[in-house]
């Protein structure tokens, strides 16, 4: 495996768990559904995951992939993807006794943290793949470009954007509601005003 | 054997409900914490982005460690 391929696929791992999240979004907003502490700490994992694949595009700025830089990288995703899909699959546990309905709507058929394990259970297929055929690891040039650039930004866009929204979300409060209804930061400033 | 006696054996009285009316937000710190963590990354401090890294995942497992004795309030 060449260094411009790991760089690629480092973009393209970043950018799919930027398209989940922005999904998470979707569904939050646009069908207007509370995500719950679970589904948070999913989106977490989820920003973790991305982290690995950052770390490795900012280590390359001076051109070259380096094989320490990689192996930490992805080791960064590979815990990361494990410890999200320990809890996407309790989220699963919890709703997976009939009739329940599950939480929240099902898109295409699955509810959001079921497509929160196969995004895992992919992060992990991708990191095994990569480290089974990097073994020698061709040293190639590489561009920290506009691409990587906007890759990054985006992601950091989208952990303000979580940031914002689950400050939203748990107001003054230690932790999330197991069950949310509302943004309890409104709820509190109207009830303290 | 009920949860109550699972939970005498691992010496615990009640499920923990957390404190919820403290003025800090678990959660939002987190975020933020990966927020920082992806600034320090892009100033090439990769041992201080390493070290904030793991205390964020820490922070999250933690947390789940919280959330994941939740109860369900289940009415169909």
């Amino acid at each position: 495996v060449g260094g411009q391929l790991v760089f690629l696929i480092s973009h393209l791992n970043i950018l799919t768990v930027c398209g989940v999240l922005l999904g998470g979004f979707i569904v939050q907003f646009g069908y207007g559904e509370f995500p719950c502490p679970l589904c948070i700490l999913q989106r977490m994992a989820m920003i973790l995951c991305a982290l690995g694949p950052a770390y490795l595009i900012f280590s390359s700025r001076d051109g070259v992939v380096k094989w320490n830089d990689f192996a930490t990288g992805y080791g960064l995703t590979l815990v990361s993807a494990i410890g999200g899909g320990l809890i996407s699959f309790r989220h699963i546990l919890l709703h997976i006794v009939p009739p329940d309905p599950g939480y929240g709507s099902a898109v295409w058929g699955y509810h959001p943290y079921t497509w929160a394990l196969i995004v895992f259970a992919m992060e992990i297929l991708t990191t095994g793949l990569l480290f089974a055929f990097a073994c020698n690891l061709e040293i190639q040039r590489v561009e920290f470009g506009r691409l990587s650039k906007c890759t990054v930004y985006l992601l950091g866009t989208l952990i303000v954007g979580n940031l914002i929204a689950v400050f939203f979300e748990e107001g003054f409060h230690w932790f999330l509601d197991d069950d949310p209804t509302q943004y309890r930061l409104l709820w509190d400033f109207r009830m303290g005003h | 054997l009920g949860l109550p006696t699972y939970l005498k054996i691992l010496g615990r009285s009640e499920v923990p409900s957390g404190r919820r009316d403290q003025k800090i937000r678990m959660d939002t710190i987190i975020f933020i914490l990966m927020l920082i963590t992806l600034i320090v990354m892009s100033t090439s401090n990769k041992k201080r982005a390493l070290i904030l890294f793991w205390i964020s995942f820490l922070a999250m497992m933690l947390l789940f460690n919280h959330h994941v004795t939740a109860k369900l309030k289940l009415n169909f």
